[in-house]
C-alpha cells in the first residue's frame, strides 16, 4: 500500500509548516509543503493528497482579525473558472480525505464556515474566535480531553492529556452585545454545535470536565470548547499545537520522566502529538 | 468632484481628501472593542476614573477604482466577523451603535509613516470588491477611542499620551459636542511636490566656522576634524577629473554628505571602540599591572595606553588566536567572526548557526513599542543576511534595562515612566518574535534608577543553515562579482526614519514623520523571508545583506566595497509617494528590507520567486570596479562617493581617561533579619525575580524544537538559565542540541567593570554547563561550538562631551578595564567573542530649572546625578551603568543527557560543588537588603574570589558526571547565590529541602548568598553518592542535605536553625513584574 500523503500550508505568514511536515513524516506519511498562494489555484486536491493541512502562524499578519484575510482569499478565490476553495475543501472531506487545522489554521476553518458547519452548511460562519479574555497572546501547557469519539485522538479518550497552547484569539464565541448574529440565533447555535461538533475540552485537572477556569481554559472559550469538528469528522481543527509534541523530549516535564524512567527500568510513553498524527496517517 | 462630495455625510468622525487628489474614499468602521482590561489599567496607573473605554477601527481606502464597486464592503469580509462585530461604511458606527461617551481619541500613524495595516486591508477590500488596485491608491488605519468619565485636560492629555504615543501617531480629541456635529479628519495622505532638487554645498570653500554650521544643521553628527577631511577630499584632482565626466564639479551634493556622514557615525563606524585610548593612571592595581605585563597597555609614567584600541586589542586578537590554534587542532568551528552580519559556527560539517544581537534604545526610549519591535526584527534581518540568505531563525531572546516600574518621583521632562516603556517594549519584542514566528528562549530585566533617562533594550537571534546545498553549492560565500545586479526587496521607501533630518521643501501643515521612530510590520518581512530562503537555497544569490541604520546607502554601499565599485539609479527604489529627494532614498530606514546581489543569469528566477510569494523587489543597480559608488536618480547622476575614502579610517580617534581605584573598606555590621526576609528581599529585587509575565506572552515552542524553554517546573512558573533547542533538520540524524544563556551584571559596574564583565561572562558559561555542555577541549578535535556574542552599553566615554570631564574619563577607563576582562576569560577558557556591538553614547544630559535641587529626586537616582551650572543654565547628566551583555549558543553533542534546574524526588541528595568564598561585597543580597557604603555597593573581597582552574575543574567533573548519568539536577549559582537557586528549584518541582551547613567555615550568610563564580547545586540519586563524591574527589564537593516533600526549606548552621517558606517567598518573587491581567 502507498503511503498516506499530507499537504501541508505554507508561505504568507504561516510558521508551523516545518515541525508539521516532520510530524506527519514521523508518523510515517509522505508530506510535503504547498503554498498558500498555490492552493488557492489548485484544482485537484484529491488526486494529491488525503490529508490537507493548515498550521499555525500570522496568515497575513493576522490583520483584521487573525485569519480574516485568507479567508477573504479563500472565499474570493476562484479555481478552474467556477468553483470557489471552499467548495473544493468541503468535496475533498466529502471523499473522506481530511481537513486538519491547529492554531491559526484552525481559525481559518472556522472564520470560512468551514467548521462547525452545521448540518454541513459551510457557507456562514455562525462563531468565530475573539481575543483572549486575558487580553493577550499567552503560552500555556493546557490540560486537553476528547469530547467524543474522533480518529485522530482515538486511545485518548480515557484520560485528559496537555498540549502547548499559544494564542492571542482563541476564545469561542458565539455572539456579542453588538454582533450581526443575535443572542437568540447564537443559542440554538451553540446547543446544536454542542450536540455534535465538540472535538476537544480544554479542562479542569481535578475532575477532566471541561472547564471556564482560567488558566485551564487560556482563552475564556463559551462551555470550554477547545477545537470543533464537521459531522462527519473529516474536517476538524483546535487551538493546541500537537506538532510540537510528537517528540517527548519537547514535552516540559521530559527532564523528570526520563529521570524517573531512567530509576525504575522503564520507558517514557510516547508523545501526545506523534498519537495524534499516527492517528491520523491510520485513517486511510 | 469637490472636497465636500468626497467626505462622509451624517454626524461622527468624516474623513476627507485634499482637494488636489483625483481619487475615490471609502471609510469602513469596524467594532466596537471593549476596552476594560485597559481601563482597569489606565485608571490604576494614572488615577483616573474612566468609567467606560471602547474602540473603533476605521480603515480608510483611497482608491481609483469606482466607488460603486464597494457598495456594502462592510457586510463582507475581510472587515465583518459577524460573531463579535458590527461593522458600517461611510456612516460612523459610534453613532449607530449609540456609543455613550463624553471624549474620544482619534489616532493614525504620523504621515509618511509606513501604515502596512491599512494597506494590506485596502488590497483586501480591492480582492473583495472585485476591483484593481491602482497607483497611488494608499490605505490608513484609525484608531478611534472612546471615553467616557470626567477628566480634566491635563488627565485626558495623560490617558491619551498612554493610549496613543505622539511620537508616533497624530492625535486629535473630539468632545461629544463635536463628534455629533460633524468632526472632519483629513486622510494622512503624503502630498510632496514631485520636484527633485539636489542640493550642493560648496564645501571647499567653506571656513571652519562655515562648515560646524552645516555640521549642525544638517545634523551630522561630524567632529571639525571630520569636517576638514570630508572637505579635502573635494579638492582631489583624480576625484575632481572623474566627477567632470558626470557633470558634478567641486561642490558635494546632499546625497554625498549624507551617506559620507552617515555611514561614518559613530553608529556604524564604531571610531571609538577603534579609538587609541590612553589613560592616567597614578596606582595601577592587579588589573592594570597584568595587562601591561601581557602587552595590552603601553605604560609610559602614569599614562597607559591601547594603541591599536579596545576592539582590535581585547576582543579581535585573542580571537584570531584561537581561530589559529583551532584550525591547528582539527574541526575548526568557528566559521566567521567581526565580518559578516553575524558571527558563525559549526555545528558539525554540514551545519552552521549563528548569533547576533542588537540594542535599539533611543528609538525605544522615544516610542517603545516601534522602537523594541523594530529592533528585534532588524536582529532577525541581520541573521537573514548573513552570508548568502540562506539562514532560518531558530530564536530570539531579549534584555531591557529600565528604571523599576514601581518607581515613583520625578522624571526628567519628556521621558517616559518605566511601567509605560516596560509595557510597550513587551509588546514590540512580543510582536516581532510572535509574528515572525520565531521562538523567545530566554530575557531577563534588569531595573536601576539611571536608566530612567535611557533604557537599553538588547534583542538578539540565532540563525541556522546547511553548509551546502543538495547540489553541494557552497552557503558560505559571499561574493558579489562585476557585472551582479543589486536589488532592493521588501517595503517601498518613505521618508520615515531619516534621522533628525528637517525637510525644508515640505509646507508646515504637512507634518511628516521624520526623526529616528519608525513603524514596522512583521508580516511584510516574513513574506522577504519566505522568498529569500527558497531563493537562497536554490543558490540565487552572490550576497545577501540587510537594511539597517543608513537604509540603502549603508548597505549598498558596503556590498561595493567587495568589487570596488556600484552604478546605482535611486529612481528605481520603489516608493510609497513621489517626491522623496535622492538623498532620502538612500537613507531612510524605512524597515523590512533587504539587499540582494544577483548574477544577471538568474535574474529572471529570482524575479519570478519573488513574485510567486508576494514580494515587491527593484533591480536599482550593478556592480563594477570602477572604485566608485555613482547615484543617479533617473539619467542625472547625484552622487559620486570615492569608495577608499568613504570607508578609510582617517582621522583616527584619541580618547582620554583616567582611573583611580576605590579605596573604601566597609566594617560588616549584624543584619537583624530573619533568614525568610532576607530571601525575600532578595527573590523581589527586578533582576532576580520572575520573569514570568514577559515569557507568557512570547512564543517559545514554535519551530518544535524547544526542549527546554525559558520557564519550566510544574506549573511553568520558574525562570530557566538556560535553554536547550534542538533544530528540526538534526531529528533523527544526531543527538546534538544548542544551549542558550545571557548575563550582565550592571551593578556590579559600580564596584568595577572589570569585575561586572568577569561575572557576565562566567555567568553565562555556567550556566550552559549547568544543563550539560562542554568548555573547549584544545586538544581534542571535535564539533563543540560556542557561538558568543559581547554587546556594550558605555555611558559617554568621550569627555571633551561630558559634562563633568572626570565623569567621561573614568567611563573610558571603565571600558578599558572591562576589555581586559575579556581577554583575559577568552585566553583562559578558549571561548572567543565572535559577534557583537557597541552603543557608546548611554548617557542623557538635560536642562533644568534653576529650582531643580537633588532633594526632589529618590535618593538612589540623586546619587548618580551630577550637576553642571554654566553660562546662567542647569544642566544635569546621568550615565547609564556601563552595561555589558554577553550572550552564548553552545553546542551540547548528547542533549539526552542533560538535565534541567527541577529536584526530581524526595530523599535525592543536595551538593553544593566548588568553592564558595568568604566575603559578599557588591552581592545582589547586600544590593536588595539597601546595605550599602556612601551609595554605593560594599567591597568586599570580590576581586579574589575566582579561580580559571578551579573552575575549569569543576566544569570538567560536571561534564563526565553527566556522560555517566549521574545528574539528577543541576544549577548554577550566580545572582541571589545559592539559597535562590535552591528556592528555584524547590518551587519547579513542589518539593522543599532539608539542609545542614554546620560544616561550613564561613559565615551561613556568605555561604548562602554568596555569588562567588564556578559553583553548581546538584541533586543526585542517593544510590549514585559514591559514585558521584568520587567524580568530584578533586575539587570542592559539600553534600548539604537533601530534597524532601513539603514548601519549606529548612536550614541548620552551626548558629542556628532557620526555615524558609516556598510559598512565602513566591509571593516575593512574582510580585515585582505581576502587572495582572496580560493586557499590554
Amino acid at each position: 500500500m502507498s503511503k498516506v500523503k499530507a499537504l501541508v500550508v505554507h508561505g504568507l505568514g504561516i510558521g508551523c509548516h516545518a515541525e508539521t511536515v516532520k510530524a506527519y513524516q514521523e508518523a510515517g506519511a509522505d508530506a510535503e509543503l504547498i503554498h498558500f498562494n498555490s492552493l488557492l489555484e489548485e484544482k485537484d486536491l484529491a488526486s494529491k493528497a488525503q490529508v490537507l493541512n493548515f498550521s499555525g502562524g500570522f496568515l497575513h499578519g493576522d490583520i483584521l482579525g487573525s485569519a480574516m484575510c485568507a479567508v477573504n482569499l479563500i472565499e474570493h478565490s476562484v479555481i478552474d473558472g467556477k468553483t470557489k476553495l471552499q467548495d473544493l475543501l468541503w468535496d475533498f472531506s466529502e471523499k473522506g480525505n481530511v481537513v486538519y487545522g491547529q492554531c491559526n489554521g484552525f481559525q481559518l476553518l472556522v472564520k470560512s464556515g468551514l467548521l462547525p458547519a452545521i448540518e454541513d452548511n459551510y457557507s456562514e460562519p455562525v462563531l468565530t474566535l475573539a481575543d483572549n479574555d486575558c487580553g493577550s497572546y499567552r503560552v500555556d501547557y493546557v490540560p486537553h480531553v476528547v469530547n467524543d469519539n474522533h480518529f485522530a485522538f482515538s486511545g485518548l479518550e480515557d484520560d485528559l492529556f496537555y498540549l502547548w497552547c499559544r494564542h492571542g484569539e482563541g476564545k469561542i464565541q458565539f455572539s456579542s452585545d453588538h454582533s450581526v448574529i443575535s443572542h437568540s440565533n447564537a443559542d440554538e447555535m451553540r446547543e446544536k454545535v454542542k450536540k455534535d461538533h465538540v472535538l476537544l475540552s480544554y479542562a479542569d485537572p481535578k475532575s477532566s470536565q471541561a472547564t471556564n477556569e482560567f488558566p485551564y481554559n487560556p482563552n475564556g472559550s463559551d462551555s470550554g470548547i477547545a477545537g470543533l469538528k464537521s459531522s462527519n469528522g473529516r474536517v476538524f481543527g483546535h487551538m493546541a499545537h500537537p506538532e510540537v509534541s510528537v517528540y517527548e523530549d519537547t514535552n516540559p516535564d521530559w527532564f523528570k520522566q526520563k529521570e524517573i524512567a531512567k530509576r525504575n527500568g522503564t520507558k517514557i510513553d510516547e508523545s501526545i502529538g506523534l498519537k495524534i498524527f499516527k492517528n491520523i496517517v491510520s485513517a486511510f | 468632484m469637490n472636497t465636500a462630495e468626497k467626505t462622509n455625510q451624517l454626524q461622527g468622525i468624516r474623513y476627507s481628501l485634499p482637494k488636489e487628489l483625483d481619487k475615490n474614499l471609502t471609510v469602513v468602521d469596524v467594532g466596537m472593542y471593549h476596552e476594560d482590561g485597559r481601563r482597569e489599567e489606565i485608571n490604576k496607573f494614572l488615577n483616573v476614573k474612566i468609567e467606560s473605554l471602547s474602540r473603533i477601527n476605521t480603515y480608510i481606502l483611497i482608491h481609483s477604482a469606482n466607488k460603486e464597486k464597494f457598495v456594502n464592503i462592510e457586510k463582507k469580509k475581510p472587515f465583518l466577523d459577524p460573531a463579535i462585530f458590527s461593522a458600517s461604511s461611510d456612516i460612523s458606527l459610534a453613532s449607530i451603535l449609540n456609543i455613550d461617551f463624553d471624549f474620544a481619541l482619534n489616532s493614525m500613524l504620523n504621515p509618511g509613516t509606513s501604515d502596512a495595516q491599512g494597506n494590506i486591508a485596502l488590497e483586501q477590500a480591492m480582492v473583495s470588491a472585485g476591483a484593481e488596485l491602482e497607483k497611488g491608491d494608499s490605505g490608513f488605519l484609525a484608531t478611534t477611542y472612546f471615553l467616557k468619565g470626567d477628566l480634566s485636560g491635563d488627565q485626558l492629555d495623560k490617558v491619551s499620551g498612554f493610549l496613543s504615543n505622539p511620537e508616533l501617531y497624530k492625535r486629535q480629541i473630539i468632545s461629544k459636542n463635536e463628534f455629533d456635529n460633524g468632526f472632519e479628519i483629513k486622510a494622512p495622505v503624503v502630498l510632496l511636490k514631485n520636484e527633485i532638487h539636489v542640493e550642493k554645498i560648496p564645501v571647499t570653500t567653506m571656513s571652519d566656522d562655515d562648515l560646524l554650521n552645516l555640521n549642525a544643521k544638517r545634523k551630522l553628527a561630524g567632529t571639525l576634524p571630520e569636517m576638514q577631511h570630508f572637505k579635502a577630499a573635494y579638492t582631489d584632482p583624480v576625484y575632481l577629473e572623474e566627477r567632470k565626466k558626470y557633470g558634478l564639479d567641486e561642490q558635494a551634493t546632499d546625497v554625498e554628505i549624507e551617506s559620507w556622514f552617515g555611514l561614518r557615525s559613530e553608529h556604524c563606524f564604531h571610531k571609538e571602540f577603534n579609538a587609541e585610548v590612553i589613560l592616567d593612571i597614578n596606582e595601577p592595581d592587579d588589573v592594570i599591572k597584568r595587562a601591561q605585563s601581557k602587552g595590552w597597555l603601553n605604560a609610559d609614567g602614569s599614562k597607559y595606553s591601547v594603541a591599536q584600541g579596545m576592539f582590535k586589542t581585547f576582543i579581535q586578537e585573542p580571537a584570531e588566536n584561537i581561530y589559529d590554534a583551532l584550525e591547528k587542532r582539527g574541526k575548526n568551528w568557528i566559521a566567521s567572526m567581526f565580518s559578516d552580519n553575524s558571527g558563525v559556527v559549526y555545528y558539525d560539517s554540514e551545519y552552521m548557526y549563528c548569533l547576533k544581537v542588537e540594542t535599539h534604545n533611543s528609538p525605544s526610549n522615544i516610542e517603545p513599542v516601534q522602537g523594541a519591535k523594530t529592533g528585534l526584527n532588524g536582529n532577525f534581518r541581520d541573521i537573514m543576511g548573513t552570508m548568502q540568505g540562506t539562514f532560518d531563525i531558530l530564536m530570539g531572546f531579549f534584555y531591557y534595562c529600565t528604571g523599576s516600574p514601581n518607581y515613583k518621583g520625578w522624571l526628567p521632562k519628556g521621558v517616559k515612566h518605566p511601567y509605560t516603556l516596560l509595557k510597550g517594549i513587551t509588546r514590540g519584542v512580543r510582536e516581532a518574535g510572535n509574528e515572525m514566528q520565531i521562538p523567545t528562549l530566554a530575557g531577563n530585566v534588569v531595573c536601576d534608577p539611571r536608566y530612567i533617562a535611557k533604557c537599553l533594550v538588547y534583542c538578539g537571534a540565532v540563525g541556522w543553515s546547511a553548509i551546502k546545498s543538495k547540489v553541494g553549492a557552497d552557503y558560505r560565500t559571499k561574493e558579489p562579482q562585476v557585472g551582479d545586479h543589486v536589488f532592493v526587496a521588501g517595503q517601498a521607501v518613505g521618508i520615515d526614519g531619516i534621522h533628525g533630518a528637517t525637510e525644508s521643501s515640505l509646507s508646515a501643515s504637512q507634518d511628516i514623520s521624520l526623526g529616528h521612530v519608525q513603524a514596522d510590520f512583521s508580516f511584510i518581512q516574513a513574506k522577504v523571508k519566505e522568498f529569500i530562503l527558497e531563493a537562497s537555497r536554490q543558490s540565487l544569490f552572490t550576497a545577501v545583506t540587510d537594511f539597517g541604520a543608513m537604509g540603502l546607502g549603508s548597505a549598498s554601499h558596503e556590498t561595493a566595497r567587495a568589487t570596488g565599485g556600484l552604478d546605482m539609479d535611486l529612481k528605481k527604489h520603489p516608493v510609497k509617494y513621489q517626491g522623496i529627494q535622492p538623498w532620502q532614498i538612500n537613507c531612510s530606514e524605512t524597515q523590512d528590507r533587504m539587499l540582494l546581489v544577483v548574477d544577471p543569469s538568474k535574474i529572471q528566477e529570482v524575479e519570478k520567486l519573488a513574485k510567486f510569494y508576494n514580494v515587491e523587489i527593484a533591480d536599482i543597480g550593478k556592480l563594477n570596479d570602477s572604485g566608485y559608488v555613482k547615484l543617479n536618480y533617473g539619467d542625472e547622476v547625484v552622487g559620486l562617493i570615492d569608495i577608499d575614502k568613504l570607508f578609510d579610517k582617517e582621522p583616527t580617534k584619541v580618547m582620554c581617561g583616567s582611573w583611580k581605584a576605590s579605596k573604601e573598606d566597609a566594617n560588616q555590621t549584624e543584619i537583624n533579619l530573619s533568614l525568610q526576609d532576607k530571601v525575600n528581599a532578595v527573590l523581589e529585587s527586578p533582576d532576580i525575580s520572575s520573569k514570568e509575565w514577559f515569557f507568557r506572552q512570547k512564543d517559545s515552542s514554535v519551530k518544535g524544537g524547544t526542549i527546554q524553554g525559558p520557564l519550566y517546573g510544574k506549573d511553568l512558573n520558574v525562570e530557566t538559565d538556560a535553554a536547550i533547542q534542538k533544530p528540526i533538520d538534526t531529528r533523527g540524524r544526531d543527538e546534538g542540541a544548542i544551549a542558550y544563556a545571557i548575563a550582565a551584571c550592571p551593578k556590579l559596574t559600580d564596584y568595577d567593570s572589570y569585575l561586572a564583565t568577569q561575572k557576565s561572562y562566567l555567568d553565562v558559561i555556567g550556566k550552559v554547563l549547568a544543563v550539560g555542555a562542554k568548555l573547549p577541549d584544545m586538544n581534542t578535535p571535535e564539533w563543540n561550538a560556542w557561538a558568543m556574542c559581547g554587546n556594550y552599553c558605555q555611558p559617554n566615554s568621550d569627555s571633551k562631551y561630558t559634562l563633568i570631564e572626570e565623569s567621561g574619563e573614568r567611563n573610558l577607563a571603565e571600558l578599558i578595564r572591562e576589555g581586559i576582562a575579556v581577554r583575559e576569560l577568552i585566553e583562559e577558557f578558549n571561548i572567543p567573542i565572535i559577534s557583537g556591538k557597541d552603543s557608546m553614547k548611554c548617557s542623557c544630559v538635560y536642562e533644568v530649572s534653576q529650582e531643580f535641587s537633588l532633594s526632589d529626586v529618590p535618593a538612589d537616582l540623586a546619587e548618580h546625578i551630577r550637576i553642571l551650572e554654566t553660562d546662567g543654565k542647569k544642566k544635569i547628566e546621568i550615565h547609564d551603568p556601563p552595561t555589558y551583555l554577553v550572550s552564548v549558543a553552545a553546542k551540547i553533542e548528547d542533549y539526552k543527557k542533560c538535565q534541567n534546574a527541577e529536584f526530581k524526588q524526595a530523599g535525592d541528595l543536595i551538593y553544593i560543588v566548588g568553592d564558595t568564598k568568604k566575603g559578599l561585597g557588591a552581592s545582589s543580597y547586600y544590593s536588595a537588603i539597601g546595605y550599602k557604603l556612601n551609595g554605593k555597593p560594599i567591597p568586599g573581597e570580590v576581586e579574589k574570589q575566582y579561580s580559571a582552574s578551579e573552575f575549569i575543574e569543576v566544569a570538567n567533573c560536571l561534564y563526565n558526571s553527566y556522560q555517566k548519568d549521574l545528574i539528577a539536577s543541576c544549577s548554577y549559582v550566580h545572582n541571589g547565590g545559592a539559597l535562590v537557586s535552591l528556592f528555584k528549584s524547590c518551587l519547579a518541582s513542589a518539593c522543599g529541602a532539608k539542609l545542614d551547613i554546620s560544616s561550613i567555615s564561613i559565615k551561613p550568610d556568605e555561604f548562602l548568598f554568596s555569588e562567588s563564580p564556578g559553583r553548581f547545586i546538584i541533586t543526585v540519586n542517593p544510590k549514585d553518592k559514591d559514585v558521584f563524591e568520587e567524580a568530584f574527589s578533586d575539587v570542592k564537593c559539600l553534600c548539604v542535605g537533601e530534597v524532601v516533600e513539603g514548601a519549606d526549606v529548612k536550614i541548620v548552621s552551626s548558629d542556628s536553625a532557620e526555615e524558609i517558606n516556598i510559598l512565602d517567598a513566591k509571593n516575593y518573587y512574582k510580585q515585582t513584574f505581576d502587572f495582572g491581567g496580560m493586557n499590554v
